[in-house]
């Protein structure tokens, strides 16, 4: 079973209590399909979930997803922006340090060759990975941006 | 599985996801619900509990349990 290491950026407005916010993320997955055919992605950064499908369009589609709905509980716990802020950095940054190993291998393999994929564009491994939180005070179509979407890191 | 190889866990059913903490740590794994959220159906296949397992560090325990 191979792993494939993923970047993905992604963009969100999130209505949380008493205040909008655009959470914009620059993040690592990992990406592995079983022998059953079923493809499977496991967020790095942020981690704590995966996400399935039965091609990598839907196994992504289903992180996406998968994604999303993690912000909006962390939204309707949030009692301030300040808590939601801090909890989606939170999010980011639990990373088990095992996975970000796998992740680094996976690059590895993939640059040397040892992995091959031609099903997903590539991006830059070391392109900075983040998360960033801001309050929606005004807004203004300028800042409408669009995300990225996946990519293999290479 | 989880009470052997993470003693202590517990979880929190949150409007989307069920939330899964082990040990102290603040950051937890997060299984999805039934559709439109229910509880009494989780859509949970044996592939999140591996993620989560290997999330936890408690992988080659649960792989004993579970016969992967």
């Amino acid at each position: 079973m191979s792993h494939y290491p993923i970047l993905f950026g992604l963009r969100d407005i999130i209505q949380g209590n008493g205040f909008l916010a655009v959470v914009a993320v620059q993040g690592r997955a990992l990406l592995h399909d079983e022998d059953s055919g079923e493809v499977w992605v496991e967020g790095v950064n942020p981690g704590g979930f995966a996400a399935t499908g039965n091609s990598v369009a839907e196994a992504l589609e289903d992180f996406r997803r998968s994604y999303r709905a993690i912000l909006f509980d962390i939204a309707e716990d949030a009692a301030s922006f300040e808590i939601f802020e801090e909890q989606v950095e939170a999010f980011f940054d639990a990373s088990p340090e095992a996975l970000e190993r796998e992740w680094q291998q996976a690059v590895q393999d993939l640059r040397a060759g040892r992995l091959t994929a031609d099903w997903l564009g590539r991006r830059s491994a070391d392109l900075p990975r983040a998360i960033t939180v801001v309050r929606l005070d005004e807004p203004a179509a300028e800042n409408n941006e669009m995300e990225e979407g996946a990519a293999l890191a290479a | 599985m989880l009470d052997a190889c993470a003693p202590g866990w517990r979880y929190v059913d949150k409007t989307h996801k069920r939330w899964v903490y082990f040990r102290d740590l603040p950051d937890a794994f997060r299984l999805p619900l039934g559709k439109h959220g229910r509880r009494e159906n989780p859509e949970i296949q044996p592939g999140h509990v591996k993620a989560m397992a290997r999330y936890f560090g408690v992988y080659d325990c649960a792989k004993r349990y579970l016969r992967w």
